[in-house]
């Protein structure tokens, strides 16, 4: 005997189950935290001072303090944006260079793994003594961590091309921009899509991360996170760290986003 | 004697890592003739198409190549899922810069196979003989004197392989171009060939010449008279399938 189809109130309620109780499991912990850590209430203003308790998590943020917060994601989100779109540009072009050739892949490959793996708190302080505590110092930054995936997931994309595809632009006579044009391009555009869903992540983390190194200039979360950890004012903290995650699912969601919209002729 | 469109002269094509495909080829196709090739799997046949299209060059005798408009039908359809039926037919002649009413000819061309209803929808929305369908109007397109069909029917189940037969036998006699047909299925190339030739082992050589005798109009009911059963008979004789 088979049971009856779920109505659509019923596969909502299923669909929502598992995050709403992983959620409470998470706030649950959050409470438990907030109130056996020592000393965490010590203060004299009684605020939290390492982990605020949800309801209370907006104590002691007065306008002043939103003000700043408003600043420091607006250069956040100016950086992590400005920064997508050229590690984008520049992981394409990267991509497309090295598939025009296996030397070239094989001269650069080794240098973007070098680049790639170098811990960004190393590069970043070069960065900035040859570039100034710039706007531009903190894009480059984050180009630096965010270009990877693009260009390996173009190469990948353009390199998996469909053979007879190929094949039948080759016999109609088509030269190499129009291949690439309207055909690598393209058909790379899924590997591109989910290597720009990737490096979105990085770009938020490269310009928060990067940040910490900026000592003049305005500040950005990753700055105004450390000013507020050394101030030990833990709802500010917690706050702006929560608007950086903010920015990191959006950016993540807008993407999936993109993608399933250009990608939606690719499969059912 | 007919003028030859495509020739083969004692190819011989061995690949880098010194697998012999191909030894000492000789085939001629004629002008508005169709070559159906036939031959054990592996054999070499794919690298035949391959030379006939100009995507590789043999290790020893010579491919003249005709200087017309060539097209090629693969087993895979190679269509962009990007593109609607209607961009993937005009793909081929846009390519080739012969664009010239090209509106009308892909219309034409879609009709011809019988995908109107189809022409702004995408591959994912086709059936395998759909699409199979499209591509063969991508070839057409471009109004080809030879087109190179590369098992274009092997991956369909078999209702719609021989309809799709019966459409390229009509399209074939209404358009008159040459062309070679490789595949594996004798009843194919007996259907839709006006001369079979069948490979051996690799290295793969000629083993038989069999001429079809056959109307020339191939409907369905050729494939039940005597002479299609004694052809195809001829063609596994020659292949060993029996003795």
């Amino acid at each position: 005997m088979t049971s009856p189809p779920a109505t659509a109130a019923q596969r909502i309620l299923r669909a929502l189950v598992g995050p709403a109780i992983v959620s409470a499991v998470i706030i649950g912990a959050w409470y438990a935290l907030a109130y056996t850590l020592p000393n965490n209430f010590a203060g004299s203003s009684g605020a939290a001072l390492i982990v605020p308790p949800p309801h209370r998590l907006f104590e002691g943020i007065n306008a002043t303090t939103w003000g700043r917060i408003g600043v420091a994601t607006r250069i956040s989100l100016l950086t992590s944006i400005t920064g997508l779109a050229l590690a984008t540009a520049f992981g394409v072009l990267l991509g497309v260079i090295m598939s025009a050739s296996r030397t070239l892949e094989r001269a650069l490959w080794p240098w973007l793994i070098a680049v790639q793996v170098t811990p960004i708190i190393v590069l970043t302080p070069l960065i900035v003594r040859i570039m100034g505590a710039s706007f531009s110092a903190r894009v480059f930054v984050t180009v630096i961590i965010a270009f990877f995936p693009v260009a390996s997931n173009t190469l990948f994309g353009i390199r998996r091309v469909e053979p007879h595809l190929r094949d039948v632009f080759r016999i109609a006579g088509a030269g190499r921009s129009t291949t690439l044009r309207h055909l690598e391009l393209p058909a790379a555009l899924p590997a591109i899509m989910a290597g720009v869903r990737v490096s979105a992540g990085l770009a938020v983390i490269g310009a928060i991360v990067g940040d910490f190194f900026f000592s003049r200039g305005d500040a950005g979360l990753g700055k105004l996170i450390t000013f507020f950890f050394l101030d030990t004012r833990a709802g500010p903290m917690f706050v702006t760290a929560f608007i950086a995650t903010g920015i990191g699912v959006t950016f993540f969601v807008f993407f999936a986003l993109v993608a399933k919209f250009a990608l939606r002729h690719w499969q059912d | 004697m007919v003028t030859a469109t495509l020739t083969f002269d004692a190819v011989g094509r061995t690949f880098p890592d010194l697998t012999e495909a191909l030894r000492d080829v000789t085939i001629a196709v004629g002008e508005s003739e169709l070559v159906a090739i036939v031959g054990p799997s592996g054999c070499g046949k794919s690298t035949l198409l391959r030379l006939a299209a100009g995507l590789d060059e043999p290790t020893s005798g010579r491919v003249v190549r005709p200087d017309v408009r060539t097209s090629v039908v693969f087993q895979d359809h190679s269509l962009m899922p990007w593109r609607t039926v209607r961009r993937n037919v005009a793909l081929v002649a846009e390519l080739a810069g012969d664009t010239d009413q090209l509106d009308t000819r892909v219309r034409n061309a879609v009709t011809q196979v019988g995908l109107d209803d189809a022409i702004d929808k995408y591959p994912r929305q086709l059936s395998g003989g759909m699409k199979m369908r499209a591509a063969l109007a991508r070839a057409l397109v471009t109004r080809p004197r030879l087109v190179l069909f590369d098992e274009p029917f092997g991956a369909l189940d078999h209702l719609t392989r021989i309809q799709l037969q019966c459409d390229l036998a009509a399209l074939r006699e209404r358009d008159g171009f040459a062309g070679i047909l490789i595949t594996h299925d004798i009843e194919e190339a007996v259907f839709l060939a006006d001369r079979i030739v069948v490979l051996g082992p690799r290295p793969a050589r000629v083993v038989a010449t069999i001429d079809v005798e056959l109307a020339s109009r191939r409907d369905a009911a050729v494939r039940y008279g005597a002479e299609f059963a004694h052809v195809c008979a001829r063609v596994a004789r020659a292949l060993g399938v029996i003795t």
